[in-house]
């Protein structure tokens, strides 16, 4: 075979091509790790800063990513992978009713800066998280940062609200984001530790799901914990891990019984009655829930804008009281989808989840086929994770800022159960 | 026998082409019936507007051919007609039928139109260009919509009821909506893979837009 002058060149081409490529999975993963833990401190250290709400590492991180990899695209000509790095076309189609829903908005540069992150973080973090899993040992490294950042949250909650008596939660500081944020992923994590093979963390796992639990302010966060684990019992089938599971439930039922009228559980408590606590009103939230029908009704296709509902939420109470007494983020996160960029923005979402919820009950059942009940902690921790989200979207939305990501990493967990399965069962 | 045989091919096929054609022409007519009468309504189309509704028809001209595009071009055009549908539902006309004065919405005149396109095309039969696997998705994404808006529905009505005994009147118009907009969906979803609608459609969204800001200044 004779060595020409341009193979050699093509060869150093392709080595060139393929280190780049393994510079950038490297970064990739970085970059991921940052992002998921930086998720843990949300807007620490600086709250009410708008411009650090935006360049949080979290988000920042996302952002360096989407710079790099635009710019490794056009340099090595590589446009085409970024297709097989896209989110499912429910994700894409939601994206573009929210900006289309911009044409609509009362306030264009406040829904500009909403769809703008929105954007950003559904492809970005999608494109990053994609290139940065690969096997399942990468899939793996992905819930243990998930495992780490839901520790810190649980953890700083635990001393500032137990040992120092602050009313915070988290770093997230807002019950219904702190609540969100773990009703996502407590149940994903806590499923994935129980299946482990060691003892220990089995115990880690029961632990966690007791501390997530009584650190909770809202009845959302509970319910949402619950659910995705009692999703978890239920389609895993018979076994000792379903029996731990059912008894961490029922150990953090009591517990939060027994401390119930502790002062730390005001929040809670609080967040779980149906009336104003000074008043024969009903809770403002309800009636906010049926001001969002209301405006469903009037503006059932062009909504309010996306991220504009406060400019038009008044407007819609009609004969219901105004209390003035709803907290920040206490929204039905699907009724302020619909409110915010219409019927088709809800259709978008809940294409979304039909989507992924039913990839992640094709794997359980595709495992379940072929015996390889090794794997079978994925799927199922997935659905747990898409069970939590769901329920905490009740109480709160899985949309705002910093808390997407959780939501994010549980779409693309799925995707990539999915294509690692079907590489070893093709 | 073969010729004959030929021939009533060749007619079915003529009457085929015939419905299609019949079908797009009465979806066409819907939607330049639609910015017709929404263009009555004293909405107009400020600027930031147009810089969206603008490039979004622009968007429809676009002969694409890929499934990830088409299905963006779809929603898009579904989402501009859903638009033009809303708007056009805020205006209505009286029939009366005997002593009894009907009031109705227009919404119903231009689903009448995609009712008349979609039997058309029935006959035309059920071939799409670009077949689209998610279809069955978006079906279940619907039903779950309204799935989700009737559980909270439930939820709120008796406990309105019971603390104020009102506060819930609204609920079955939003139900009439939505069910509005899964009938013009229903209709349109499959056709708009055709590009010759879907660029249709985006040249009459396009003079829409245009007359519309134009109006408006």
């Amino acid at each position: 075979m004779t060595i020409t002058y341009s193979t050699i060149r093509d060869r150093c081409d392709s080595e060139k091509s393929y280190l780049a490529d393994d510079r950038l999975t490297k970064l990739a993963r970085v970059l991921t790790a940052v992002a998921l833990v930086g998720s843990a401190f949300h807007f620490w250290p600086f709250e009410d800063n708008h411009l650090w709400q935006l360049l949080c590492p979290s988000n920042l991180a996302v952002l360096v990513w989407v710079v790099i990899y635009i710019t490794y695209s056009v340099i090595s000509r590589k446009g085409q992978q970024f297709k097989a790095h896209l989110p499912h076309i429910s994700v894409i189609a939601f994206v573009v009713v929210n900006n289309l829903s911009l044409a609509f908005s009362p306030d264009p540069v406040r829904t500009v800066i909403f769809v703008s992150k929105l954007s950003l973080m559904f492809l970005g973090t999608y494109n990053l998280l994609i290139y940065a899993v690969g096997d399942w040992g990468q899939l793996k490294r992905i819930y243990q940062l998930a495992v780490i950042a839901v520790l810190i949250s649980v953890s700083y909650s635990l001393i500032t609200r137990f040992g120092l008596g602050w009313d915070v939660f988290g770093f997230h500081r807002n019950p219904f984001k702190y609540g969100t944020y773990l009703g996502m992923l407590v149940p994903m994590v806590s499923v994935f530790i129980f299946f482990s093979k060691n003892s220990a963390n089995k115990i880690w796992a029961v632990v966690l799901v007791i501390a997530s639990t009584i650190t909770a302010g809202t009845v959302g966060t509970i319910l949402a914990i619950f659910t995705g684990i009692a999703a978890a019992v239920i389609t895993m089938g018979k076994g000792f891990v379903r029996l731990i599971m059912i008894t961490s439930l029922v150990m953090a039922l009591i517990l939060l019984a027994l401390l119930w009228e502790s002062p730390a559980l005001a929040a809670l408590r609080n967040d779980c009655r149906l009336r104003e606590q000074k008043s024969a009103d009903i809770r403002q939230r309800y009636i906010e829930w049926q001001a969002e029908l209301n405006l469903l009704e009037d503006r059932p296709i062009t909504g309010t804008g996306a991220g504009c509902i406060n400019e038009y939420r008044s407007e819609y109470y009609y004969r219901l009281p105004k209390l003035n007494t709803l907290k920040p983020f206490d929204q039905n996160g699907y009724l302020a989808i619909a409110a915010e960029s219409g019927i088709l923005g809800l259709v978008c979402f809940s294409w979304v989840i039909l989507y992924y919820f039913n990839c992640a009950w094709q794997q359980i059942v595709q495992i379940k086929k072929t015996g390889n009940q090794d794997k079978l902690m994925y799927p199922i921790a997935n659905m747990a994770g898409m069970v939590g989200a769901c329920t905490a979207h009740l109480f709160s939305s899985v949309q705002y800022n910093g808390i997407l990501l959780g939501f994010i990493v549980i779409l693309v967990l799925i995707d990539k159960t999915g294509e690692n399965l079907s590489e070893e069962h093709p | 026998m073969q010729k004959i045989l030929l021939m009533i091919n060749g007619t079915q096929r003529l009457n085929g082409y015939l419905c299609k054609a019949v079908e797009f022409v009465l979806y066409l007519l819907a939607i330049a019936l639609a910015c017709l009468i929404a263009a009555q309504g004293k909405i107009s189309c400020c600027r930031s507007s147009l810089a969206i509704l603008l490039p979004a028809s622009l968007i429809l001209f676009i002969p694409l051919k890929e499934e990830l595009m088409v299905v963006i071009q779809k929603v898009v055009g579904i989402y501009l007609v859903c638009v033009l549908v809303e708007r056009a539902a805020t205006h209505h006309f009286v029939i009366d039928i005997s002593r009894y004065h009907v009031n109705l919405s227009f919404s119903i005149v231009i689903v009448a139109f995609y009712l008349a396109g979609h039997l058309a095309g029935r006959f035309a039969g059920r071939r799409e260009p670009v077949r689209i696997a998610e279809n069955k998705y978006l079906r279940w994404a619907w039903r779950l919509t309204l799935g989700l808006i009737v559980l909270h529905m439930l939820f709120l009505g008796p406990m309105l009821r019971w603390f104020y005994g009102y506060g819930y009147e609204r609920n079955t118009a939003v139900l009439g909506q939505i069910v509005l907009f899964y009938i013009v969906f229903m209709f349109l979803w499959r056709p708009l893979s055709y590009y010759i609608l879907r660029g249709g459609a985006g040249v009459i969204f396009l003079i829409y837009c245009l007359l519309t800001y134009f109006k408006s200044l």
